[in-house]
């Protein structure tokens, strides 16, 4: 009797690519035939495909049932009904950022003289590129494969096997070549769709049904797929009809080398490649040291060729549309990904302007790996490691190149998702080694498995429960699986002979706990040592403090462990008994609440009083707004995703010890998380209050002759310091000013300004000319000196404009002025700016 | 003499304080007293009484854009220059209200 289950789709964004390859994995697993239906336009899909799942347009909102029939219909009925109501409300992503539509930001100044020839587009990656069009072929039809000699279907069908294992044998071949991780990641999606059993059941279908040849067969399904991508209605899915190309290409090139079309583009020197569309595969195959830019005529910023280039630095601009037949082959363009511009002949002025951009895109640039490379540390000199929480080797390189000192939290959920029986203790062994090696002498948290019933893991029986948060789950379940333990805990042993390696322990909610796990370390230690197998003897073993308890107890806990790291996320949301995934009660989760922040001072506290290292690897830390409470915390290490490592480092460089206890200590004793989110905002702005100005935004002896330039480069060191984020509109807000009247006061001094949005942090620039720079000031007089005062229009601080008030004052005075015009170095124009603030 | 102005620009952020700097000064060497009101990007700061107005032989309007509360002014002799002259040659701005 076949099992039926109905339900309403959850996901704002439709069963896209990945909540369909999610229940493709719920569905797999079992035997039975599984078919989804959408009722609102009758379309029916095989679940175990992802193509045919994305193909049902299934919406928000739309009745769907899923009929399950086959030999293991209750397992399968009871897996699928748990993964409907628990895991896919969850499994959306965030929608890819889309920039700004085309055309909605004015050109920047130097563009708009007369005869350049801009065309705009959408900036799909950034940088600037300059270099030579080669204009794409297009390519024009494939070859006639209805009209080509075939076999019997039989020989035809054994034919498209035969295809099959050569073009997965061909990606896996190209993804072992991958350049970086987005690469591999791209192929391993072209994989997913060649592996997809409806892909090759409704090819087989084509061939044995329709007399198709193999080759037709295949060029009508995926045209079929493609054309449901096309016409989806959704741009993101609409831009994956090319990866299904790519899959095409591959199995027609195996089935007859003849007639697959060559649509790979030799660059034979430097170029600027323009044209309609290029496939992921297409991109992989250009030669990337001579590819300068990428120009697109349609496509939008979510295509995996654009995720590729931006992985590969490749700057570029798609949707330009007709402007691409303007272009001649050879013909000189520049490609801003910055702006998603397209400038063809770029001439004197326009050069200059893109060559100032490269510089300062390079300065920030550098500007921005200097930072990683720098080991964090609180402006008085205490180190505060920044790790980075991880959940596959691929991420722990990932963390390493953004600057992560390490890996705070290794989950190792994701080895045991996904298949039949538990990793063996070598698989594992392999992974955490590799990621030991990688660190090196940083240290690589290894979080044991802290699964419980909300995920559901075959091999592991994990029953389904009321409340899974507070039921079997993690360490509860270690005496269960001992096998599936002291395989984890051996194979993070092995790993620690290659490297700063350290266990902890998810879900500890007691001393008892604690005991019975280092138990269980140290009979894997013996039987190791009885083997003969190499591990390092004192590597560290601790917990991680989510269970709330542990706060009460962490004299006795921290006597026994080697260290401590906070789950903030688990701590809150069991402190406060809040569920933040249940929509009803989410806004009671409050890191802020002072009771949250007593309870992350008692457990720092006490597992200082026994000298032991304590850590924070939740979401907290990645909140610039609480980094300051976290320095007051005396935390060692705050580990936090990849993504904010910079940010955090930055955040903490900031900060100065004694001041973020004071604040700790303040924020402990207010009344309400509001009272302390308007205590840590005060503090963040007067933070970003103290430096109006600092060496980095003084250029003396500046070689600028006109004003257009001039006032470029004071820009321009904003910019580079961070404090402006969007250069074009402050360029423009200073030219408006001074329409009104010429801001060169006279005496050879100029004070150009603008109240703008373009403006981060309130902010004073200074350069001098010894050449002088027409400025059409009030007394005629050339400029040797420009003072650029740049007020954020939001927000400007209210210190900082009386500050800027007492400047301008102060800049009447001609002996100032004089001492100004004289100094011999940007420290003693900053000192001397300072003093004279102060003194007024 | 008695001065009393008002100095104010489009964006408030620079010429009303120079201003404003530039025609203490030069009322102080001329031998006035004076006392100037900022109509600047932090609102209205050293604002003029009822009493330093009443006291005063002249006003001084040194301003790009609208003065507020003009109307405090009324009957009164009122001088007005652009902020940018206040700036370049307050004492010929100080030294033309004649005695």
């Amino acid at each position: 009797m076949a099992k039926e289950l109905s339900f309403r789709f959850p996901l704002p964004h439709g069963l896209h690519a990945r909540p369909a390859s999610l229940l493709r994995d719920a569905a797999g697993s079992f035997q039975s035939a599984i078919t989804l239906t959408n009722r609102r336009n009758d379309l029916e899909a095989n679940a175990k495909s992802t193509l045919a799942l994305v193909a049902t347009l299934t919406r928000q909102g739309d009745e769907c049932t899923l009929l399950i029939a086959g030999g293991d219909e209750p397992a399968a009925a009871e897996a699928l009904r748990r993964f409907i109501s628990v895991e896919l409300p969850l499994c959306d992503d965030a929608p890819p950022a889309v920039p700004a539509a085309q055309g909605s930001s004015p050109l920047p100044r130097a563009l708009r003289g007369e005869g350049v020839r801009v065309h705009r587009g959408v900036a799909a990656s950034g940088g600037i590129g300059r270099a030579p069009a080669l204009l794409a072929a297009r390519w024009k039809g494939g070859p006639d494969l209805a009209n080509r000699e075939k076999g019997s279907p039989e020989a035809e069908f054994a034919k498209l096997e035969w295809a099959f294992v050569e073009a997965g044998a061909a990606l896996r071949a190209r993804r072992a070549a991958a350049a970086n991780n987005t690469e591999r990641a791209v192929l391993n999606a072209h994989l997913a769709i060649l592996e997809d059993v409806e892909l090759k059941a409704k090819i087989a279908d084509q061939i044995h049904g329709n007399r198709a040849g193999a080759g037709q067969a295949v060029a009508a399904v995926v045209e079929h797929f493609a054309a449901v991508l096309r016409d989806s209605g959704s741009a993101v899915l609409a831009e994956r009809a090319l990866d299904l190309c790519d899959v095409e290409q591959l199995l027609i090139r195996a089935l007859d080398p003849g007639t697959a079309r060559d649509d790979r583009i030799a660059l034979e020197r430097d170029a600027v490649v323009v044209a309609q569309t290029l496939s992921p595969a297409q991109f992989i195959a250009l030669d990337t040291t001579r590819l300068k830019g990428l120009v697109l005529a349609r496509g939008g910023a979510t295509s995996h060729t654009v995720i590729l280039a931006r992985a590969r630095g490749v700057p570029c601009v798609t949707g330009v549309g007709e402007a691409v037949r303007t272009l001649r082959d050879g013909q000189e363009v520049v490609v801003d990904g910055e702006r998603g511009l397209l400038v063809a002949d770029p001439s004197g002025a326009v050069s200059e302007f893109y060559d100032a951009e490269n510089d300062a895109l390079r300065t920030l640039r550098e500007r921005a790996e200097r930072t990683a490379a720098r080991d964090a540390a609180t402006s008085d000199g205490r180190r505060i490691e920044v790790a980075a929480n991880v959940s596959s080797l691929a991420e722990v390189q990932d963390a390493l190149a953004a600057g992560a000192e390490g890996v705070g939290l290794f989950r190792t959920e994701l080895l045991f998702m996904d298949r039949a029986e538990a990793p063996s203790e070598d698989e594992q062994a392999e992974v955490f080694a590799a990621a030991a090696r990688l660190a090196g002498a940083r240290s690589v948290i290894i979080r044991t498995l802290d699964i419980g019933g909300d995920k559901p893991i075959p091999y592991l029986d994990l029953p389904e429960e009321r409340n899974p948060f507070l039921g079997f789950r993690a360490i509860r379940t270690y005496a269960e699986n001992p096998d599936i333990v002291a395989a984890q805990i051996r194979a993070c042993l092995r790993a620690s002979a290659f490297g700063n390696v350290k266990i902890m322990f998810p879900m500890v909610s007691s001393l008892d706990d604690v005991r019975t796990l280092r138990g269980l370390v140290a009979a894997q230690m013996e039987s190791l040592v009885a083997a003969g197998v190499p591990f390092d003897r004192d590597i560290g073993v601790g917990v991680m403090v989510e269970v709330p308890s542990l706060a009460f107890v962490m004299d006795q806990v921290a006597r026994e462990v080697d260290f401590c790291s906070i789950g903030s996320n688990d701590l809150l949301q069991y402190l406060l008994a809040v569920d933040r995934d249940n929509q009803r009660v989410a806004h009671l989760y409050k890191p802020f609440e002072p009771a949250f922040l007593r309870a992350l001072a008692a457990v720092c506290d006490g597992a200082h009083a026994c000298g032991r290292w304590v850590g924070l690897c939740g979401e907290l830390g990645g909140d610039l707004l609480a980094v300051p409470l976290l320095v007051g915390l005396g935390l060692d290490e705050i580990s936090v995703g990849c993504a904010r490592v910079s940010a955090v480092k930055s955040a903490i460089a900031g900060c100065a010890t004694p001041k973020c206890r004071q604040l700790l200590e303040s924020a402990m004793r207010q009344e309400t998380a509001a009272d302390v989110e308007a205590l840590l905002r005060a503090f963040a702005a007067t933070r970003a209050e103290r430096s109006l100005l600092d060496e980095d935004l003084v250029r003396l002896r500046s070689s600028r002759r006109t004003k257009d330039e001039a006032i470029r480069e004071l820009v321009g060191l904003l910019r580079t310091a961070g404090r402006v984020g969007d250069p074009d509109l402050v360029e423009d807000a200073i030219w408006q000013r001074e329409e009104a009247y010429s801001t060169g006061v006279g005496f050879s001094v100029a004070i150009p300004h603008c109240k703008a949005d373009g403006v981060l942090a309130t902010s004073i620039a200074v350069a001098s000319y010894p050449g002088g720079v027409e400025w059409g000031s009030l007394d005629g007089s050339p400029v040797t000196m420009a003072i650029l005062i740049a007020v954020r229009a939001s927000d400007p601080g209210e210190t900082h404009l009386r500050t800027i008030a007492a400047l301008s004052r102060k800049l009447m005075d001609d002996a100032f002025r004089a001492s100004l015009l004289a100094a011999a170095s940007a420290a003693e124009v900053v000192a001397l700016l300072r003093s004279a603030v102060e003194a007024s | 003499m008695n001065i009393v102005a008002v100095t104010a620009c489009p964006t408030g952020i620079a010429h009303t304080y120079m201003a404003a700097e530039r025609l203490e000064k030069a009322a102080r060497r001329l031998g006035h007293t004076i006392k100037v009101e900022t109509q600047g990007a932090m609102g209205i700061e050293n604002e003029l009484s009822a009493d330093d107005i009443a006291h005063a032989d002249v006003v001084i309007l040194a301003a790009g854009i609208a003065v507020r509360n003009r109307d405090r002014f009324e009957g009164m002799r009122i001088v007005e220059v652009p902020v940018q002259d206040a700036i370049k040659d307050p004492e010929r701005v100080v030294a033309g209200l004649g005695t």
